[in-house]
């Protein structure tokens, strides 16, 4: 963990006065925080919090009502989701999410496209660029296969997956885009304990390849014990922003969780 | 295994001119040979896309007007006129597509079955250039001399060659394309079009390419088709034809050449046996349509590539 604080100083992700409203809903309002380069950084919160609307709105996927979104020095906010995964911020979706009938490898290669160029020409007259990009392709997707434990199932479409091995399909594919940053959406959501262990193996893995990590989830030991830092939110706010044992003794974030204080037993149930 | 198969496929389209003497049936087979370029084609957008276009004949039509009007009203010769007739087409697909295909589902099938009509009733009432109700007229090819051989397209079995070349490109262009970077962004976007575009996919930009490609091959379908035919309808470009041709992928199989080709053949050959039967044609095609759709969602090689990995191996 000490090799980290090295990196801590420098923001790659700044979100300023965030506000994203549907209608006259406020999902997220005037949210500041940063994530630094190669850290941990979890975002928690009680369902409805706005958490996935962070998400959303880092990638692209819903608009704006406010706030700037910078990302690697630059403006994100208003980039179409796909120009935004090419900067290089790419979000591991929930396993519900896969190409259905698509073998594992050809999804990793779906990853790769933003790194690749081959155009329908090139496909058509498999040209000698396209012949060496493909190859170099398929040794990266190999390399990756076999970093998510999933190198035996390359040929199985993904909906032939167990649901674990579907979420490591989803974080192997995101890796696939060559990310800076990784968006994980309840990574160890419906998996027993082996299951978390492994993921929560290749998160650290993926981390120590120098990607930064920014993560949902609601299996708060999990995130005590993977996060650097972690955010939370209720009612589209700021709640408190901390080290995990700050974040577990600080009273709000109780109540906001349980819905009442450690010290007021009228209303422990 | 698929190589092999692909030999046999096609040494039989080959050899089939030696082996069938009545010129009505190679007549037949060269108009199968139309529909699997248009089959192929829509397979690009509808298999591989995932995009239900109602009006893919349009596109056929229009390439076929194009190339019919070009030779008999502007005396253009055929191989300029398929050329600008195709270009034409293909440029018209790009127009249309960058507004239509921001729609999403069955409003995009709607919307292109509302292009075909209007296709239809635009040639229909455009006398002047269209001449109505048919245009006629419209030139073979010239004959080639090359060398002392002489190639002349009045021929029933040479035509049938001309059409096998193109059929057997369009067929091998999809497959190539097929399995290549544009083609998983084609496919990525069919399965989740969310996530590819989370994955970096500019899905309007690939929808966009698949959607012209299919129609350019489509029109090049249209500029043959008129030239075999001499006379071309306004109908070939209605929502009656399309839907035709979107059967026909779907009881061939999608994503396969197996379906590409079976899909025209069958639809075509089986109910000229039924002969005796003309009015029970409709009966029949939504007969074996439901068949397929409840026993074979995948299509009838689908269903072959199912029943065991060893049969598997020979369906392309």
């Amino acid at each position: 963990m000490d090799s980290l604080k090295l990196g801590d100083q420098v923001p790659l992700l700044r979100v300023e006065k965030l506000s994203v409203s549907f209608g006259r809903l406020m999902a997220v309002f005037d949210l500041e925080f940063q994530v630094h380069s190669g850290e941990i950084f979890g975002l928690i919160g009680p369902n409805g919090a706005g958490k996935t609307t962070v998400f959303n709105a880092i990638t692209g996927t819903v608009p704006l009502s406010g706030g700037k979104i910078r990302f690697d020095e630059s403006d994100i906010a208003g980039l179409k989701p796909h120009q935004i995964t090419s900067r290089g911020v790419v979000r591991a979706h929930q396993a519900v999410t896969i190409f259905p009938q698509i073998p594992v490898a050809e999804h990793v290669l779906t990853g790769l496209h933003c790194r690749t160029s081959t155009s329908v020409w090139g496909a058509l007259l498999h040209t000698p660029f396209s012949r060496e990009e493909e190859a170099q392709s398929q040794k990266k997707v190999r390399e990756i296969l076999e970093f998510s434990n999933l190198a035996d199932l390359r040929e199985q479409p993904a909906s032939n997956l167990t649901w674990a091995q579907q979420k490591r399909l989803m974080l192997a594919t995101a890796l696939g885009t060559n990310p800076k940053m990784i968006l994980l959406d309840e990574p160890v959501a419906g998996m027993n304990a082996t299951e978390i262990q492994e993921m929560i193996g290749m998160i650290a893995a993926v981390r120590k390849k120098g990607i930064t990590i920014f993560i949902i989830e609601h299996n708060m030991k999990v995130m005590m014990q993977i996060c650097d830092r972690i955010l939370v939110m209720n009612y589209g706010r700021k709640l408190f922003e901390g080290i995990p044992e700050e974040v577990a003794r600080d009273s709000r974030v109780i109540e906001a969780y349980l819905g009442y204080y450690r010290n007021d037993p009228d209303k422990a149930h | 295994m698929r190589i092999l198969a692909y030999l046999l496929i096609g040494l039989l389209a080959l050899l089939m001119p030696l082996v069938i003497r009545s010129n009505y049936w190679l007549y037949m087979l060269t108009l199968v040979g139309i529909y699997i370029i248009l089959v192929a084609s829509l397979d690009l957008i509808y298999g591989y896309t995932g995009l239900v276009s109602l009006g893919h004949a349009a596109f056929f039509g229009i390439g076929a007007y194009a190339c019919g009007i070009l030779q008999t009203k502007f005396g253009l010769p055929f191989l300029p006129a398929l050329f600008l007739g195709t270009l034409f087409t293909c440029l018209t697909s790009a127009v249309l597509g960058w507004p239509m295909l921001r729609i999403k589902g069955p409003y995009f099938a709607l919307g292109t079955l509302a292009f075909g009509l209007m296709v239809t009733i635009v040639i229909h009432n455009w006398d002047s250039l269209t001449g109505g109700v048919s245009l006629s007229g419209i030139p073979l090819p010239p004959e080639i001399h090359f060398r002392g051989w002489t190639i002349d397209f009045s021929s029933k079995r040479t035509y049938y060659y001309l059409v096998l070349l193109f059929a057997f490109l369009t067929v091998f262009f999809i497959r190539q394309i097929a399995h290549s970077r544009p083609g998983r962004a084609f496919q990525s976007i069919r399965e989740n079009p969310d996530l590819a575009e989370a994955l970096g996919v500019d899905i309007l930009r690939y929808k966009l390419i698949a959607y012209v490609l299919a129609s350019t091959m489509a029109a090049v379908a249209g500029g043959l088709y008129a030239s075999y035919m001499g006379s071309i309808e306004p109908a070939i470009a209605g929502g009656h034809m399309s839907f035709h041709l979107l059967v026909m992928i779907v009881i061939g199989g999608a994503r396969t050449i197996t379906g590409e080709i079976v899909g025209p053949l069958l639809l075509w050959f089986v109910p000229e046996f039924l002969e005796a039967a003309q009015v029970y044609r409709p009966l029949f095609f939504g007969f074996i349509l439901l068949v397929v759709i409840i026993l074979m969602p995948m299509g009838i090689a689908g269903k072959l590539r199912s029943l065991h990995p060893r049969i598997a191996q020979w369906i392309p």
